[in-house]
């Protein structure tokens, strides 16, 4: 019977929220803390003829403004050791988009920055923008990058079987193109930090961001920093979802810390933050799929086109998990798709929730859906007929072992969804679909994730409090509980007696980033492994003190006892109090290394269904219903488990109905929140249920598995296809607004 | 955010007096959701605010028997709930209930949705529906002026040197009269009008004696569907006329593509919407949307 | 300029061009209150003007004069927490935290007009506030809870 896991053990950090008094980056006020300001590029594709700062040096107040020329170190910096991003571009380069920066201003006022920032003189040579990826593939495109022929970031493959052979034994065959927007995050706290370099000379960057070590990294390798003066401290993150995963405006605040002498903050306004933070890769995925009339799969072939804009940051693995997710939950063993990731002068492209899984879900399910409807069979007894069996092994090599729970999500669904509604009128048409997928999680094996291995510190202290320090970042959704949970449980004590300290670069062992809905999994083994040797380091002094066995003491309620004989027991803290006073080390790492030498990802099953109700003659859509159920493996704290899975819907909902991040010729024509419109809270579901079963992971801490992504993926194209049933036509616009929906309603019309 | 200065009048001759002098440089303050946007962005620049709220009588909501007045500076939050405009013009409260949100609606103001004239602005097509007439006071004293006159496109307003909204007139609907709007946006709230439509029909004895038909956010200003209104006119409702007159609307519609609609989907919106704001008109029931 | 906030009276002087939000952050400290946009299209500066939740983003700060500001530094006394901020906590409605603030004032206006919201009036009360990470539903459920007083 456990004391805390399985149990919504209310968050550390709330009363903090509730009552307005955490502190986030903006809130910083430092003594003598100046402003800065980013100047950025005008142009999406100009080349930098030259940059006149006197104008913006003569306004009082202002304390430097700094160009490429002032910079320590390389200026360049990217994920992945591609190091061709520029802190600053250098006049005589070509800008790449328009989230380039020119110049840095540190002022005594953000008024008196903003001022200085639009005096600096800048003269530009406007070049025409590379504005599509197809584009970018002709011929005759410029290179965004000298070294990448073609504007091509990567091509990655993913082959299985003998995909002409498979074709050949279909007896019908669907092959559609689709187009998955360019989701913006919009995190409700814009980037922002806070830097200074202390009197010992060490810099310190105070800011929300998803990868201190990262950070750490890239202000090293642009600014030539010594990686043991520099210090990443995360401050409460105000949302992240992967937009603040790669290093924001951490490198251009530690130059304006460095070279201005003073402790600088920096906040982005928002329309800023919308064009310059990596968003969703946008998507041309055409994809085609080979079946017997008996509705079996036997082939599947695309090619996936992502737009990676002007730097390749996560490009090559964002686009390894789209092709190699498109097979989702269901047996195809002949498979063949490239990927490719091309460079344009649109907006930055990066790590988003789903990490190219939901791209890959919206193609495979419309098409799927496509295919039942060719075939004439209900498209959800042609999802049953190609699951995954289990004992089948995924095609994609880079999946562990993991119980396939699909059958058991099946009959869960059938129960919450019920019986599909009647239609409220005349002109209305309810309409019904359900999807399935296999989301991915890391669990501490893709190299580039943990860089294979990762920390966390548990210190018993002598009075018995305990601290864990794990270098995991709290975006929101719960990490610190969590590990306090996990900390607590093994330790068999109060979850109050555990504070958990996070994310700080020279407290924290090394933990990688926040990303991959990686964290319960990783950091919480990790934090078992501390607890683990720090249970045998009681239980040996214990067991002198109660002359007893070391095998025969065990940790329950708060003490040490002996198995058999529960009152013979010394008190957790009298024991902590014990091991100190003999010089016992109760501070121990724990370093947690995935248990094979593969390279693969976790993976888990869900299921999403939608119910909604067309109006036949306006195409109005109201969403009468929306299921997500998803396997979570052991769920440790359910209150913060729904919590990811209502975001995350609610996420998959925006980008099936209303998300999309435009771009013409490389400027952005969603350019505030009023443009770029995420769901309010009228714009959910009449019903949104919410489902979970748990099927053990084998090697997560408690059973545990990585859901912090995972329901976004297919609710997406759950939308989409329910529109579609009720409609009778096909629906391939993401996102899908009225006005598809009436051009849908008279295609079904004319047909 | 550019400096300027701020002056809080606390009679209307100041106010007026106070803006003559400006000229260009001075601008009207209400409630600023939209004022205070446009100067952060940088579209507008006045060196002077006048803010309308010290000025005595621009709040007021009055029943005039065959009429509403108005005040300029009364809220949309107070046009929603007013038992008196939900009785009188019900189609002005429908819009003003959907406007932004109730953060918004607090502050916005029916005056300064009207001035501000965008061809969105969804305090307009109800009000024109009405035959709402504007008081305006200036240097040379008081006019009315037809809002339809009033508005001259987008963002372009009939406003002398001087000159202040400072009551909106609107006929109260008649018994017999029904009148609606509707919004369609690419959210449930907080969104701008991808098309808006507002009807008032007169029906008696089974006739639709005269019919409004106004068309928001598909033309450089809130447009009346002629050709759909003459269709109706002194005909009774059946399934065929009503769909010819939807389809008139949407040929009278001046949509442009934007970043949130296609030209062509807003046509096919405005046929589809007006056929069904013409349905609930004749059927003389509020469908829920 | 004179305004009361959180019931204290305050004197200061601001440029006329300053926003409450920014006077409420950076002259009194009070950094509960936050900025999402500056725009007015996200709610996360939501406070109570005269008992009215508005947009501090779109109030000047001389606008105020003479009225009483509520801000989320207001809402909890000296030893307790509002019920709202606890159901907050308890329902699971604080994730990452930064539309908390403007949740609790549009939820206190909310209660103080409707003290029986239906669920869809709770969804209006709250529209004009953006949350990125928690899809709303655990949000509506604490609200809903202190309303039927089972918060």
């Amino acid at each position: 019977m456990m004391r805390h896991i399985g149990r919504s053990v209310e968050r550390a950090d709330a009363w903090g929220k509730v009552t307005g008094q955490t502190k986030y980056a903006g809130d910083l006020q430092l003594p003598r803390q100046h402003h800065g300001r980013i100047l950025f590029s005008a142009h999406p594709r100009a080349r930098l003829v030259a940059i006149d700062t006197a104008p913006a040096l003569a306004i009082p107040g202002v304390r430097k403004v700094i160009t490429a020329g002032d910079l320590p170190g390389s200026n360049r910096y990217g994920y992945n050791s591609v190091l061709h991003r520029p802190v600053l571009v250098p006049p005589g380069e070509e800008t790449r988009f328009v989230g380039d920066a020119i110049a840095l201003v540190v002022a005594e006022s953000e008024a008196i920055a903003r001022r200085a920032a639009k005096a600096i003189f800048v003269n530009y040579d406007p070049l025409p923008a590379v504005s599509s990826p197809r584009q970018a593939m002709l011929p005759d495109a410029p290179r965004i990058h000298a070294a990448a022929e073609g504007n091509c970031c990567c091509r990655r493959e993913f082959a299985h079987g003998d995909v002409a052979a498979g074709f050949r034994g279909a007896e019908v065959i669907v092959e559609q193109t689709y187009f998955t927007p360019r989701q913006e995050h919009a995190f409700l706290e814009t980037e922002a930090g806070v830097a200074f370099v202390d009197d010992t000379g060490v810099l310190q960057i105070l800011s929300c961001l998803q990868d201190p070590y990262g950070v750490a990294e890239d202000i090293h390798q642009a600014l030539g920093i010594p990686k043991s003066r520099i210090r990443v401290k995360v401050t409460p993150v105000g949302g992240g979802f992967g937009g603040k995963l790669d290093t924001t405006l951490q490198v251009h605040l530690a130059a304006m810390a460095w070279l201005s002498g003073v402790p600088v903050r920096l906040v982005l306004d928002r329309e800023d933050s919308l064009f310059f933070h990596a968003k969703r890769h946008p998507m041309e995925i055409r994809l085609r799929l080979g079946a017997r009339r008996d509705g079996t799969i036997q082939a599947m072939e695309g090619e996936v086109i992502a737009d990676a804009g002007p730097y390749s940051g996560r490009t090559f693995e964002v686009v390894g998990l789209t092709i190699s997710a498109l097979t989702g939950p269901y047996r195809i063993n002949n498979v063949g798709v490239v990927g490719l990731g091309i460079y344009t002068n649109n907006l930055d492209s990066g790590a988003f929730r789903g990490f190219g899984a939901p791209q890959a879900a919206i193609a495979r399910e419309l098409l799927i859906e496509k295919l039942a409807r060719a075939l004439d069979v209900e498209p959800v007894e042609l999802r049953r007929r190609n699951f995954l069996q289990p004992g089948d092994r995924p095609v994609s090599a880079m999946l562990g072992d993991s119980p396939n729970s699909l059958a058991e999500l099946d009959a869960r669904l059938q129960e919450l969804l019920g019986p599909k509604p009647p239609a409220s009128g005349p002109s209305k048409r309810v309409g019904r679909a359900i999807s399935f997928d296999m989301p991915v999680f890391d669990v501490g094996a893709i190299p580039v994730l943990g860089k294979s291995g990762v920390g966390a510190t548990v210190e018993i202290h002598s009075d018995g409090s305990v601290s864990t320090h794990a270098g995991g970042v709290e975006l929101g959704q719960g990490v610190a509980t969590v590990l306090a949970q996990i900390t607590a449980e093994d330790l068999a004590i109060d979850v109050n007696q555990v504070r958990v300290e996070l994310s700080d670069t020279w407290t924290c062992p090394r933990a990688g980033r926040t990303s991959a809905s990686r964290l319960t999994y990783v950091l919480g083994n990790a934090v078992l492994l501390a607890t683990g040797a720090l249970r045998a380091t009681l239980i040996a002094r214990a067991a002198e003190r109660l002359q007893a066995r070391p095998d025969q003491l065990v940790l329950r309620d708060g003490a040490v006892q002996l198995a058999e004989e529960p009152d013979r027991a010394i008190a957790f803290a009298e024991i902590a109090r014990t091991c100190s006073d003999r010089g016992d080390n109760l501070r121990e790492e724990g370093w947690y290394r995935y248990p094979e030498d593969r390279y693969i990802y976790g993976h888990t099953f869900m299921a999403a269904a939608a119910d909604v109700e067309v109006d036949l003659g306006t195409g109005d859509i109201r969403l009468l219903k929306l299921v997500n159920l998803l396997d979570m493996g052991k769920v440790i704290n359910p209150t913060l488990a729904a919590g990811q899975q209502y975001g995350a819907t609610v996420q998959g909902l925006g980008l099936g109905l209303m998300e999309s991040m435009t771009t013409k010729d490389g400027r952005l024509q969603t350019p505030t929140l009023a443009e770029y419109l995420i769901p309010t809270a009228l714009d959910l579901p009449e019903a949104l249920i919410l489902g979970s079963i748990e099927t053990p992971y084998p090697t997560g801490p408690y059973g545990a598995k990585g859901i912090g992504e995972a329901a976004l993926n297919c609710t997406t194209p759950t939308l989409l296809n329910a529109v579609a049933d009720a409609v009778g036509a096909e629906i391939c616009q993401v996102p899908l607004l009225q006005e598809h929906v009436l051009a849908a309603i008279m295609r079904h019309e004319d047909d | 955010m550019t400096a300027f200065e701020y002056v809080k009048p606390a009679s209307l001759e100041q106010l007026i007096s106070g803006l003559l002098k400006a000229g260009r440089s001075g601008a009207v303050l209400a409630g600023g959701t939209d004022v205070l946007v446009k100067i952060r962005a940088g579209k507008m620049e006045p060196r002077v605010l006048f803010d309308a709220s010290g000025v005595p009588n621009l709040r007021g909501l009055h029943d005039e028997g065959e009429r509403l007045r108005i005040g300029a500076a009364v809220t949309m939050a107070e046009l929603a709930s007013s038992p008196l405009v939900r009785a009188k013009v019900p189609a002005l409260a429908e819009a003003a209930a959907q406007v932004g949100a109730r953060q918004i609606r607090n502050r916005a103001t029916v005056g300064g949705n009207i001035v501000t004239a965008s061809p969105a602005a969804d305090s307009v097509p109800p009000l024109l529906a009405s035959g709402a007439a504007l008081i305006l006071a200036g240097p040379d004293g008081r006019r009315e002026l037809s809002l339809a006159e009033f508005l001259t496109g987008p963002g372009q307003v009939l406003l002398a040197p001087g000159e202040v909204l400072v009551d909106v007139v609107v006929p109260a609907d008649r018994p017999g009269i029904r009148s609606r709007f509707l919004k369609v946006g690419r959210r449930r709230a907080m969104a701008i009008s991808v098309i808006s439509l507002a009807g008032r029909l007169e029906m008696t004895g089974g006739i639709m004696r005269e019919a409004r038909i106004l068309l928001g956010a598909v033309a450089p200003t809130a447009i009346r569907a002629f050709h759909a209104e003459d269709a109706l006119r002194g005909r009774r409702p059946s399934a065929a006329l009503l769909a010819e007159a939807a389809r008139l609307a949407a040929e009278e519609a001046r949509p442009i593509t934007d970043v949130r609609a296609t030209a062509d989907g807003r046509r096919r919106l405005v046929e589809a919407w007006a056929l069904h704001l013409l349905q609930s008109l004749v059927d003389g029931e509020r469908r829920c949307v | 300029m004179r305004v009361t906030v959180n019931g204290t009276p305050h004197e200061l002087n601001v440029a006329p061009h300053r926003s409450l939000l920014d006077m409420l952050r950076e002259d009194l400290g009070l950094t509960g209150t936050k900025k999402g946009c500056d725009a007015g299209d996200c709610g996360a500066c939501t406070v109570l003007l005269d008992g009215v939740p508005v947009n501090a983003c779109l109030v000047l700060a001389v606008q105020a004069e003479g009225r009483a500001v509520l801000t989320i530094e207001g809402v909890a006394t000296e030893d307790r927490l509002h019920p709202l901020q606890e159901a907050f906590v308890r329902y699971g409605a604080v994730q990452c935290g930064f539309c908390t603030p403007g949740m609790v004032m549009s939820a206190i206006a909310l209660l103080n007009e409707t003290p029986q919201p239906s669920r869809t009036e709770i969804q209006d009360a709250l529209a004009g506030n953006l949350c990125r990470c928690t899809g709303y539903v655990q949000i509506i459920d604490a609200i809903e809870a202190v309303a039927k007083g089972t918060g």
